[in-house]
């Protein structure tokens, strides 16, 4: 299951390629030319369900973008399947500038690998990163440990494993490479979403949890307390605490707000979407969105996109190769 | 506190604010009454309107959406027993009953004033108890609401109605249709086909929509059809002052049904992830189970629909308070109020109250005036709303299927969801014509992938040792209740099954 399902690729392709003929058959124009581009309204299919953190972030910036572009920008929300559903929509959508798709990276880096998606990571092009999420690891207050390695020491002395409130796919995989490198045993607690992480937590059910941003504000009021940052270098957010360099780790995760537009999406486009989203995440709307939802809001454009994205993609395929057999699964 | 209030009001009474408040009723009533529109949609539809009102008016206003809109599915519920959302599906059992019996305005201002009553209570009790509820709230983890959940299923045998069999068969149909998607502990994918779409479930709305309105739809083209067309829709009122106004006897009459209500819909709302549609259906089984004349119950009476009510707009106040006190939604239509917090500069949790004491009590005054505007825009928008049912039916029927498949498609991830919806339609055709319970096939349905979430917790947790019960002394009572109620009502279903065979056995019953 954690290999492409390939056999699905020629098909969408040749049935994409027989739908865009019988576009330009009943449009009977030539496509828009890249130097006119934007005839029209511009689509930033969102991810995940409005009022979240994406879809606040977007909605945050639409007024500026749309200034620059001299075009309306249209956002449209497709939840599902940790934004999957909006992926597969977009990757299937004309290669012309006027669909783009604004996700968590994750969805495009790791789901493929892990999970039996219907695209993957070279059906997309990464016109530009957003912002990043402040992803890190925190613990109840009450709980008798400060660090990782207090809990390790704590869980192997009573020989028991650690528990873990688990609710995607990256949290997991880190998580599962922190037991297999420092040796002890883990049990995830699967929950729905971030509010079930840090209810789990609050709760006192589970040692640990994972979250993108979602402990900042209760770990602020003292109920929990951050343990580590689950990406490599230090957070932007929050310099103080941790990394998993620091802890010695060969690898961090990160998940960025990234926004695509399907393969073949003409370049000089792409460079026109990217300056026009730029000022946009600079602007004062976007920035106390980050500030308030505890996103670092800083602008990568195409080529620093690409390069960030290609990282991100052999992280996940690595860490996939250390934890092994026991990637995605349970116990 | 004081100095708060008088700062609150200052803020908040002014005309323009209380236009928005009156505005955000009025457009969550509309999108409530149509079918197929929710408050949800409403909210995320509006929230980039906001932006330019103050927080305390900006809050107010979705709010008042999401008041308006839990009130409002009310009418098209009572009118076309179409539910305008799940959580009115209720409703439509006695509401429908009294439109038939020519009391549609009669039932129409029961819901209001039900609604009105539960919104107030609740509002109240966020006001007085938002911080120390929702501790208490926090501290229920997997292994509570597991056992309340198992305690909420064992309720699909309490309203199984006239055949006990037929009631379980839907049940457990609607629990196998909450079957499909990721699965929550292996992150595999399970009974989707390779549909991305299917991988969060069967779209809940979608499937409403689809056994609940559309199928009502094919039933009446179906009736005339068959040429015993006998005009379904019934005029709203038989002309009598009796049957359409509401009297002092009979607003004494519904109180106990409406305070029940705003109690299971305060209680229900408060708790994550249970929902206005748990809390609506509870209350009408506890209302119906206390009353004296059950029989009364889903062919006419206003008990059921002030039960109903009551209890669905309790519940929008309710689940704002683990909000405001944590910072964790409970719902859906709650995590975007609590996003539209945090896009005005208010994070939600234990700072709120000191960092933002003067906004939370604009709030409150809000959500206050709020109220005052469903009483208002309910009563006088009734008229309007119960034209409706004098257009013909050749005009509403397509209008219907229109806001249905507009619905599906809105909610039910696009194409995909109208694809659904239609296939759920002959589903619930079928279900209408042969008499399965449609409440049971919803609860199952709804409730199947929450109590899968808590029990698989609750056994990852206790390493499934059952001795874990011991520390949760709260899960042991609602098993308890649980085990009551399976022996009250399942078992007591089977054995009237056994003697509905048996004609000798029913009749020296009765």
């Amino acid at each position: 299951m954690k290999i492409l399902d390939r056999r699905r690729t020629p098909r969408r392709r040749m049935a994409a390629a027989i739908l865009g003929a019988a576009a330009l058959l009943t449009v009977a124009g030539a496509p828009a030319m890249a130097q006119d581009w934007p005839q029209d309204a511009v689509t930033v299919v969102v991810a995940y369900p409005a009022g979240g953190g994406t879809d606040t972030a977007i909605r945050a910036m639409t007024d500026i973008i749309s200034e620059k572009l001299g075009q309306p920008i249209l956002v449209q929300n497709v939840g599902g399947a940790g934004g999957g559903v909006a992926a597969a929509q977009v990757a299937k959508a004309k290669p012309d500038g006027y669909t783009l798709l604004a996700t968590n990276s994750t969805s495009i880096t790791l789901a493929p690998l892990v999970q039996n998606m219907l695209y993957d990571m070279d059906d997309f092009e990464h016109v530009a990163i957003l912002g990043a999420f402040q992803n890190a690891v925190f613990a109840n207050k009450d709980k008798p440990f400060n660090t990782l390695d207090e809990l390790v020491a704590i869980a192997k002395k009573e020989g028991r494993p650690v528990t873990f409130a688990s609710q995607l796919a990256i949290d997991r995989l880190l998580m599962q490479y922190i037991a297999k490198e420092r040796g002890f045993e883990l049990r995830p607690l699967p929950v729905s979403g971030g509010s079930g992480a840090v209810q789990a937590v609050l709760a006192g059910d589970v040692d640990l949890s994972f979250s993108g941003g979602s402990w900042a504000p209760i770990v602020a009021a003292g109920d929990a307390k951050a343990l580590f940052a689950a990406s490599h270098e230090r957070l932007k957010r929050a310099p103080d605490l941790v990394s998993m360099k620091d802890l010695g780790f060969t690898f961090g995760v990160t998940s960025h707000i990234s926004l695509h537009a399907p393969a073949g999406t003409p370049a000089d486009v792409m460079e026109k979407i990217a300056a026009a989203f730029e000022p946009a995440v600079a602007g004062t709307m976007a920035q106390n969105v980050g500030d308030k939802r505890n996103m670092d809001m800083t602008f990568q454009g195409h080529e620093a996109a690409v390069a960030t994205m290609q990282k991100e993609r052999e992280t996940y395929e690595q860490l996939i190769e250390v934890v092994g057999e026991d990637a995605n699964k349970a116990n | 506190m004081l100095e708060n209030l008088t700062a609150a009001a200052g803020d908040i009474l002014t005309p323009l604010v209380i236009a928005y408040i009156v505005i955000g009723v009025l457009l969550g009533y509309i999108v409530g009454a149509l079918p197929g529109m929710n408050r949800t949609t409403a909210i995320a539809v509006s929230l980039p309107f906001t932006f330019t009102m103050s927080p305390a008016a900006a809050l107010s206003f979705l709010i008042g959406i999401n008041k308006g809109g839990a009130a409002g599915a009310a009418v098209s519920a009572i009118l076309l027993n179409v539910p305008g959302e799940p959580s009115s599906v209720v409703t439509t059992y006695d509401g429908y009953a009294m439109t038939k019996a020519g009391k549609a305005q009669k039932a129409l201002k029961v819901a209001l004033l039900a609604s009105v009553a539960g919104d107030v209570f609740a509002t109240i009790v966020l006001i007085l108890l938002a911080r120390p509820i929702a501790r208490f709230a926090i501290g229920l983890g997997p292994i509570e609401l597991a056992s309340i959940l198992i305690f909420s299923m064992t309720f699909i045998a309490a309203v199984a109605g006239d055949s006990f069999l037929k009631a379980m068969i839907a049940g457990f149909l609607g629990l196998l249709l909450s079957t499909p998607g990721i699965d929550i502990e292996t992150g595999m994918p399970r009974l989707t086909f390779g549909m991305l779409q299917l991988y969060d479930g069967v779209p809940l709305l979608a499937v409403a929509i689809g056994t609940l309105a559309l199928s009502e739809i094919l039933v009446q083209i179906d009736e005339g059809w068959r040429g015993d067309h006998r005009y379904p829709r019934p005029p709203d009122d038989t002309g009598t002052k009796a049957d359409r106004a509401l009297s002092f006897r009979e607003i004494r009459q519904i109180t106990p049904s409406v305070v029940r209500g705003s109690l299971v819909g305060t209680f229900i709302g408060l708790l994550p992830g249970l929902g206005a549609t748990l809390a609506s259906f509870l209350s009408y089984t506890w209302v119906r189970r206390a009353s004296k004349t059950p029989e009364a119950f889903g062919k006419g009476a206003p008990e059921g629909v002030a039960a109903s009510e009551s209890a669905d707009n309790a519940t929008v106040p309710a689940a704002l308070i683990p909000v405001f006190a944590i910072g964790v939604p409970g719902s859906l239509s709650t995590a975007l109020l609590m996003g539209a917090f945090m896009m005005h500069g208010l994070t939600p949790g234990p700072f709120l109250f000191k960092e933002s004491g003067n906004v939370v009590f604009s709030i409150y005054i809000g959500m206050i005036l709020a109220s005052v505007a469903l009483l208002g825009v309910g009563f006088f928008g009734q008229r309007i709303f119960s034209l409706v049912i004098r257009v013909r039916e050749s005009v509403i029927l397509p209008v219907i299927v229109f806001l249905c498949v507009v619905g599906a498609y809105m909610e039910g991830g696009g194409m995909f969801g109208v694809y659904l919806m239609l296939i759920f339609g002959l589903v619930g055709y079928f279900m209408k014509k042969f008499d399965y319970s449609f409440v049971t096939f919803v609860v199952g349905y709804v409730l199947g992938p929450m109590a899968e979430l808590t029990i698989r917790q609750s056994l990852i947790l206790s390493n499934s040792d059952p001795r874990i019960l011991l520390s949760h002394p709260i899960a042991i009572v609602f098993l308890v209740l649980a085990g009551l109620s399976i022996w009250r009502f399942a078992i007591a279903g089977a054995r009237s099954m056994r003697m509905e065979t048996s004609p000798s056995a029913k009749e020296q019953q009765t």
